[in-house]
C-alpha cells in the first residue's frame, strides 16, 4: 500500500489543497485499518521533515501528531480530510451561501465604520453666475 | 435690373425673414400695383411692413401677423417707393400671455430706459412706463434672445433698445451621471447618503438606492417668475423615471417704484441664500467598510463556483457511496465556512 507524505500549508478548511514535496512510502498493513483515524508506524518522523499531509489509495489526512513508539520507531496519526477527499464531489453541490468574499451583488452586508469616504460627481455648470436681469413689460398693440 | 427704355418709379426693398409675391422689381408708371408681403415660416411681424413714397406711408392691409398685402395706383411722375418689412422669430411669452413681453436687458439699457421714464404720448398726456412693469428679475441664468429691438410698453415704443427672450420657459441639462459608490454593490445603497449640491437653488437628497445608478437632472425656469423647477430622473437603459423634483426661486426680484399705485417693489433676497457659488455636483459619503474580505449574503449557487472564504446553509449529500458520519462532517465544516 503507497502511503504518499507532502507538506500542505492550506488552511485545514480549504477544499482543494496544493500539496507539495511528495515523499512515498511503501506501506504493509498489520492489523485492521480504521480508515478515518489510521495510525501508521514509521522509522520516521514526518513531522519534523515538514511533512504534515498524507495521502493513502485516494483518500487524504492530515497528520494529527507523531509519537516515538519505540526505539527507531514513531507511531503517526492521521485523521481523514473530508474536504479534500470528496472535493470533485462537494464543488458540485449546490447550496444556499450564507457568507463568502464573493457576495450576491443585491444581498450583502459587513460590519461597516462610522468613519466615510466622499465622492464627488461634477455636473454641467449651466448656471450664469454673473447673473442677467430680465424685465417682464406689458404692452398694447 | 433690366435696363427699361421707359420711365419706372424704383422700387428699394429691405426685407428680412420675409418675401413679396410677386417680387416686383420696379413699378410702371399710372399702374395699379398689388404684392403681399409674407414672413417665412416660423417668423412674425411684430412691426406692421411698411411703404414709404413721397414723404408719406401706403397702409398695408392685415392679412394675418405672418402677411400683409399693399395694393395701390401708381402716379405719372417717377420716384422711388421704399418697403421696409422685418420679421421676427415668432414670440412664444407675447403668444401665450398676449399682453406680456420679456426682455433681457443689460444694467445701462435699465439705465437707458429710466431715463425716458415719462413719456408724453398723443392718447395720454403723460405715461410712466414703470406702471406697466411686471417684474425685473436678476436671474442665475442666460438665454437665447433676439437681436436688438425697441422695447414695448403699453402703447409706446421706447428708444431704448434690447434683446427680447423667445420663451419664457427653458430647459437647463446638467447631465447623466452614473453614482459609482465605493463597492459597488448592496453596501453602497446601504451605507451611503447621496445629495445633489445645485448652487443657487439649494440642494436634494435623494434615496441612497440610487448608488450605482444613473441619475439625469434637467432644470425648468420659468424668467417671468424666476421660479425653476429641478427634475431628478433615474435613468435605466433608455427609459427616465421621476424620482424627485425641487422648486426654487433662480434669483431674485430688483427693487423699483411704481408711482401710480404708490408700489415700492422691493428686493426680496437675504444675501446669505446667494453665497453658495460652488458648482453644480452630487456628492455621495460612504461609510468605511471593516478590513474583513467576507460579507454576509443569500445567494443560491454551485460551491465550485465560489472563490475565498463561504459559509453553506444546511446542505444535502445524497451521495450513497459516502459513509454517514463523512457526510455529516462535511455539512458541519460547510456550516462553519470553508475555502474554495
Amino acid at each position: 500500500m503507497i502511503c504518499t507524505f507532502y507538506t500542505c500549508n492550506d488552511n485545514n478548511t480549504k477544499i482543494t489543497k496544493t500539496l507539495l514535496n511528495p515523499v512515498e512510502k511503501n506501506l504493509k498493513i498489520r492489523n485492521s485499518l480504521d480508515f478515518d483515524d489510521p495510525i501508521l508506524l514509521l522509522s520516521f518522523n514526518p513531522l519534523t521533515q515538514n511533512l504534515n499531509y498524507a495521502k493513502i489509495e485516494n483518500i487524504y489526512y492530515f497528520i494529527k501528531n507523531a509519537d516515538i513508539y519505540r526505539n527507531r520507531l514513531y507511531k503517526v496519526s492521521l485523521h481523514i480530510d473530508v474536504l479534500m477527499t470528496y472535493a470533485d464531489y462537494i464543488k458540485s453541490l449546490t447550496g444556499n451561501i450564507t457568507t463568502s468574499e464573493n457576495p450576491n451583488r443585491d444581498f450583502v452586508n459587513t460590519d461597516m465604520s462610522t468613519s466615510t469616504i466622499t465622492k464627488e460627481f461634477a455636473l454641467n455648470d449651466i448656471f450664469d453666475h454673473t447673473g442677467k436681469i430680465y424685465l417682464t413689460t406689458v404692452f398694447n398693440t | 435690373m433690366e435696363v427699361l427704355d421707359i420711365e419706372y418709379h424704383t422700387f428699394t426693398k429691405h426685407l428680412t425673414n420675409c418675401t413679396i409675391t410677386p417680387d416686383y422689381e420696379y413699378f410702371q408708371l399710372n399702374t395699379e400695383i398689388s404684392f403681399v408681403v409674407e414672413a417665412n415660416a416660423g417668423y412674425t411681424f411684430n412691426i406692421d411692413p411698411n411703404l414709404f413714397v413721397r414723404g408719406r406711408y401706403i397702409t398695408p392691409i392685415k392679412i394675418n401677423n405672418e402677411k400683409y398685402q399693399f395694393t395701390f395706383e401708381t402716379d405719372d411722375t417717377s420716384t422711388t417707393y421704399i418697403l421696409t418689412a422685418y420679421a421676427s422669430i415668432i414670440d412664444v411669452v407675447s403668444e401665450r400671455y398676449g399682453v406680456l413681453q420679456l426682455y433681457k436687458i443689460s444694467n445701462t439699457e435699465l439705465e437707458s430706459l429710466q431715463n425716458e421714464r415719462f413719456i408724453n404720448t398723443a392718447l395720454q398726456s403723460i405715461v410712466d412706463i414703470n406702471q406697466y412693469f411686471a417684474s425685473i428679475k436678476f436671474l442665475f441664468v442666460n438665454t437665447e434672445n433676439t437681436e436688438n429691438e425697441h422695447i414695448r410698453i403699453e402703447r409706446v415704443i421706447c428708444d431704448t433698445t434690447s434683446r427680447k427672450v423667445l420663451n419664457d420657459f427653458q430647459d437647463y441639462d446638467l447631465g447623466t451621471v452614473l453614482l459609482a459608490g465605493e463597492y459597488n454593490n448592496e453596501l453602497d445603497k446601504q451605507y451611503s447618503t447621496i445629495k445633489i449640491s445645485l448652487s443657487y437653488l439649494g440642494t436634494i437628497d435623494i434615496s441612497p438606492i440610487y448608488a450605482n445608478e444613473y441619475i439625469h437632472i434637467i432644470i425648468r425656469v420659468h424668467f417671468i417668475s424666476g421660479y425653476s423647477t429641478v427634475f431628478v430622473y433615474h435613468k435605466i437603459d433608455d427609459k427616465e423615471y421621476l424620482i424627485d423634483t425641487l422648486n426654487a426661486k433662480i434669483g431674485f426680484d430688483l427693487p423699483y417704484i411704481n408711482t401710480v399705485d404708490g408700489t415700492h417693489h422691493n428686493i426680496d433676497v437675504k444675501q446669505d441664500d446667494y453665497t453658495q457659488l460652488t458648482p453644480p455636483k452630487i456628492i455621495m459619503t460612504v461609510q468605511k467598510k471593516s478590513d474583513s474580505p467576507i460579507y454576509s449574503t443569500q445567494k443560491y449557487s454551485r460551491l465550485g463556483d465560489e472563490q475565498g472564504y463561504f459559509r453553506v446553509d444546511y446542505i444535502n449529500i445524497d451521495n450513497t457511496s459516502i459513509p454517514q458520519q463523512h457526510k455529516a462532517e462535511i455539512q458541519q465544516l460547510l456550516q462553519l465556512g470553508c475555502y474554495a
